[in-house]
Formats: structure tokens, sequence, C-alpha cells
């Protein structure tokens, strides 16, 4: 489970590195293009939004997760019992789980209905389809509530040694 | 339940699950979908909620969030900094505090270029550090003073909270650019005058180094922050780029200056890209779940009602914002900046809206709280990151008791900012 996890993590991870990467090169052209030639490349402004963004911010959710690099605050941890310390975490590793899970079983939902309906966005002579952004918020919570699991699977498993 | 019980039970639970552990985005989208189901039928709470990950995120604003954390990133990884610090430390040398108030002028200069005070933090305290150790300073003057001067990336531009603040209040983020400035310098030039004057009044704190341990070459990489610095407020002000694309322009130009450097290649420009995405993911999670937060609070109508309460009261703005400033420094002591940003927004703009404060203001009395809370005990993150690039033996006690100077200098200059809001305006309001 944790390979598993580890696996498609990564994998969503580069997505988003290329994602990134893109978007800059992107906007680094249609600066030097609006600026120097008169000419901006069209729809760049939804292309952005609708497209990279979602790819570079759910991309690497699951990673930032397995890698423990999540915001949470410890300040608990230094007055009670580490028995207790490993149980919160245990209790909030099965919650991050469910609500990853139901955020990725909704956000489907959505995903699927913008591809059954074939929702497009129009920018200028550029259309986008609408539906690559969903999908990967779909898949980056579906990864996190993957990661979750991989990580809950084993802190109960280092729990039990 | 009324919607304002409803509302006050949402903002402990939230509080409640954070104190527990729960990851900070998890427990304010938890809290806020819970408060959202008990507002309104299962149906439309559900899709209310559901919609906010894809609609915060596909935001233009937001892009200049993993943008302006790649190109700090791809100057971490480069070591594009370390010309800047070798050259503020070779002429400071010999003056009292020499090397440290380097240290506090250099992490100005790397927030300008990073954006990211723990970034700031660790890339300054794996160079500094050992070097104001080996002259002879005290551990707590070294360690104190690299967490600080990390805080500095919080307000100086390009400034990640800033950009947060300013899509969440709905505010120029070029605005917020320009008003971030002074107050940013003067708390570096507050931070290196009480290093000036502690040393000078007890030398044993930080002997002036006899050999030349910093006369290695420079390099030309020393005028890359100026560089990046100047394209990035220059092409805003310039009205070459907005403050989202200027992330896009400044990590182009790091990574251009970056290949220049010897050693940097491709696995140096991946692992950059890689730390830039997994840090805008934690960003967002917890950004999400704030905007959840701040749509169950607009529904219960709490924001609006201590609005409301505070006009009844006739609550004067100074008493306001005295009060805010405690209620900042508190949470600030237990929770993430982020999460203490994000609560106050959600919970407080309106009431500071009706009063009529100036939003630009207030965005950056709010990042000032956060970066003080950034050194308080006991979750102080940028503390915790200096401890890590420190030696073992030095411990955490020794660092926070070193902050505590530091916390003396900031008292001033927030006093300043709170008492004459001109300082912070001044800028924005001339150029823009």
């Amino acid at each position: 489970m944790r390979r598993i996890g580890e696996w498609t993590a990564r994998g969503a991870q580069w997505l988003a590195m290329a994602a990134l990467a893109a978007m800059i090169l992107h906007l680094g052209f249609d600066i030097v293009l609006r600026n120097f030639a008169g000419r901006p490349l069209d729809g760049t402004l939804e292309i952005v939004a609708e497209l990279y963004l979602p790819f570079v911010a759910f991309g690497a959710l699951a990673a930032t997760h397995l890698r423990r690099e999540e915001i949470r605050v410890d300040l608990i941890a230094q007055f009670i019992a580490p028995g207790a310390t490993r149980a919160l975490d245990l209790i909030a590793q099965a919650a991050t789980v469910l609500c990853a899970a139901a955020m990725a079983w909704l956000t489907c939902g959505h995903a699927l209905h913008d591809i059954d309906i074939g929702t497009r966005i129009e920018a200028g002579t550029v259309v986008i389809p609408a539906w690559p952004g969903r999908v990967i918020v779909a898949l980056g919570f579906a990864l996190l509530a993957l990661a979750a699991l991989a990580r809950l699977l084993q802190e109960a498993d280092d729990d039990t040694v | 339940m009324t919607p304002f019980e409803v509302g006050s039970a949402v903002l402990l639970a939230a509080l409640a699950l954070i104190f527990l552990r729960f990851p900070v985005g998890l427990a304010l989208g938890g809290a806020a979908f819970g408060g959202a189901l008990l507002l309104l039928p299962p149906s439309a709470a559900i899709s209310l909620m559901s919609r906010v990950p894809y609609e915060f995120t596909a935001s233009w604003e937001f892009a200049a969030v993993p943008l302006f954390l790649a190109m700090g990133t791809i100057i971490t990884r480069s070591g594009l900094a370390n010309g800047l610090i070798r050259l503020a430390e070779r002429g400071l040398r010999h003056v009292p505090g020499g090397l440290a108030i380097a240290t506090n002028f250099a992490g100005a200069g790397f927030g300008a270029a990073s954006g990211s005070s723990l970034a700031t933090t660790v890339a300054l305290g794996r160079m500094a550090i050992p070097q104001m150790l080996r002259a002879g300073y005290s551990p707590g003057l070294a360690t104190a003073t690299t967490a600080c001067a990390g805080t500095l990336a919080a307000l100086i531009p390009p400034s990640i909270p800033l950009i947060v603040y300013g899509i969440l209040a709905e505010v120029s983020v070029a605005q917020l650019f320009f008003a971030g400035i002074v107050p940013g310098l003067l708390t570096a030039l507050a931070y290196g005058a009480m290093i000036y004057i502690r040393c000078r009044i007890d030398p044993s704190l930080a002997p002036c180094p006899e050999a030349a341990e910093t006369d290695d070459p420079i390099g030309w990489s020393v005028v890359a922050f100026p560089v990046i610095a100047a394209l990035i407020l220059g092409g805003i002000y310039g009205g070459f780029f907005s403050p989202s694309e200027a992330g896009a322009a400044g990590a182009l130009a790091a990574l251009a200056l970056s290949l220049l450097q010897p050693g940097f290649g491709w696995r140096d420009l991946a692992a950059a890209l890689a730390d830039a995405v997994r840090q805008t993911a934690s960003i967002l999670f917890v950004a999400v779940g704030a905007f959840m937060l701040t749509r169950t609070m607009a529904l219960t109508g709490l924001p609006d009602a201590l609005a409301d309460m505070m006009e009844l009261w006739s609550v004067s703005p100074f008493v306001l914002i005295l009060a805010s400033s405690l209620l900042f420094l508190v949470l600030g002591m237990v929770l993430d900046p982020f999460g203490v940003m994000l609560l106050s927004v959600a919970v407080l703009l309106p009431a500071f809206e009706r009063l009529g404060f100036d939003l630009i203001w207030l965005g950056i009395i709010i990042v000032k709280y956060i970066e003080i809370g950034l050194i308080t005990p006991p979750v102080g993150l940028n503390v915790f990151a200096a401890k890590s690039v420190a030696p073992p033996e030095i411990d955490l006690t020794v660092i926070f008791r070193g902050v505590g100077w530091f916390l003396l200098a900031e008292a001033v200059v927030m006093a300043l900012l709170l008492s004459l809001p001109q300082l912070t305006l001044w800028l924005p309001n001339t150029l823009m």
C-alpha cells in the first residue's frame, strides 16, 4: 500500500512540476510578445487559471502528505503522553482518509458532469475544455486519500510493534 | 441553533481540531462543512462546499503563489543567495555585531527574492550560523538573528502571505507589495540597531573576527538579488506585467541567473520545481479550508453580527485594533501563520471594513503579526527552522531567549506602524 501510494503520488507530482514549468514559460512568452510585439498569446489568463493552476496545486497534494509537509500545529504534543499523541495522529489520519475520499467522490461528480455536457471555456479565439482541471482536482483528493491510508496503515503498524 | 450559535460552534470546532493535531486545512474545511450542513439542506451544503477547491484554485490571482515559490526555490537550490550574504558579512565585519547585522540585512535581501520566511531562515542559517559561532558569537544571538531575519520575507515583496491576503480580502496585490516595503525595511533597521546597541554594550556577545575568513572571491552572483527585485517591482510599477505575471518573470530571471552558477543543472531545477509544487499544495490545502470557512461564516452572519456589535457599542477604531492586536498575538503563539491570517480575514474583515480601516494597511498589520507569530513560543516556526540548521547542542530555549530582544524591536516597529498608518500607505499611494 505504501509503495502504491508513493508511486502514484510521485507521478502526480511530476504532472504538477510539468504544469508549473509550462505555466512559467507560457507567461514568459506572453509578457515578451505583449510588450515587444504587441501581440499577446490569446487566452493566457484562462489557460493559466483553468488548466495549469489546478494541476500545479492538486498534483502534489498526496506527495506533500506522504512527506509529512502538511501544515499542522504540534502544540499539544508537548503536554500529553506519547501514547495519546499517537492515538490522536491515527484519528487525524483516519479523518483525512475519509474527508479526502468524500471530496474525491464529490469533485469526481462535478468532473463527470463537465465531461458529459462538454463544458468549454471560451477566451477570445481559444476554446479550452473545462474537464482536465476538474479531473485533476478529483484525482488529487483521491491520491491524498490513498496517501493518508498508506500513512495510517504504516503508523498503526509502528504502533503495534 | 441560531446561525450565530452555529458560527461560534464552527469556530470553536475548527480551533479544537487544530489543537488535536488535525491538518489545519482539514480542521478548517471539516468544521466549515459541518456548519454548512447545519444551516442548509444537505444537497445545497454539499454542492456549495464541494465546488470550493476548484473555484478557489482556478483563479488568476492564485497563480502568483506557485510562481513566486518557484522563483524562491530556484534561488535557494542554486545558491544565488550566497554572494550577497558574503558581501554583507565582509562590509560589516568590524562593526559591533557586524556578522549578525549582515545576516539580518541579507535576510531582507533574500526575502525580496524568495517570498518565503522558512526558506530564508534555512538558507541563511546554513551559511551564517556556523560562521557566527566560529567567530565566537553568543549562540543565542547567532541563531535568533537567523530566525528573525527570515521573517522579513513575510513583508518585503514578493510576499506569499500578502498575496494570499490580497486574494481573500479582494484588494490589490500590487498595492500590498509596495505597502510592505517601508515596514519591512523599518523592521530590518530596528533589528540591526538592536543588535548594534546590544553588542556595543556587551562586546562579549559578538567578538570582532580577527582572521579574514570570508575573503574568498564573491563573484557576480551578488548582483542577482538587486536585478531580480528591480525586475519584479519595476515591471509591476511600469505596467509591463501584473503581480501574478511578475512571478513568472522572476522565476525565469532566477533560472537564467542560476544556469550561470557552476554546478546548477537539470536535477537541481527539477528539485526546485518539486519543492515549489509541494509548498503550493501545502498552502493551498489550508487556503481552501479557510475559503470554505469564509463561506460558512457568511451563511451564519457571524462576521456581520460582530461588525454590528462594534457599531452598537461605538467601539473606537483604536480599541478595535488594540483588541485585535492582542487576539492576533495570542493566536499567533499557538496557530500557524496562515491559520491566523485566514481565520482573521474570515471573521474580522467586515468589522474592520465597516469602521473604515484601510484594507491595505490592515493587511500589512496582519502580516506583521504573522511575522511576530513566527518567532514567538510555543509555535515559532522560524525558530524551529533555525534550530534545524543549528548545531544540535544549541537548545530551543537558547534561541527563544535570544528572540526576546528582537520582540522588543518588533514592539517599537508595531507602535510606529499602528500610530502612523501613512508610514505604510505613503509608498503605494504615491506610486499607484
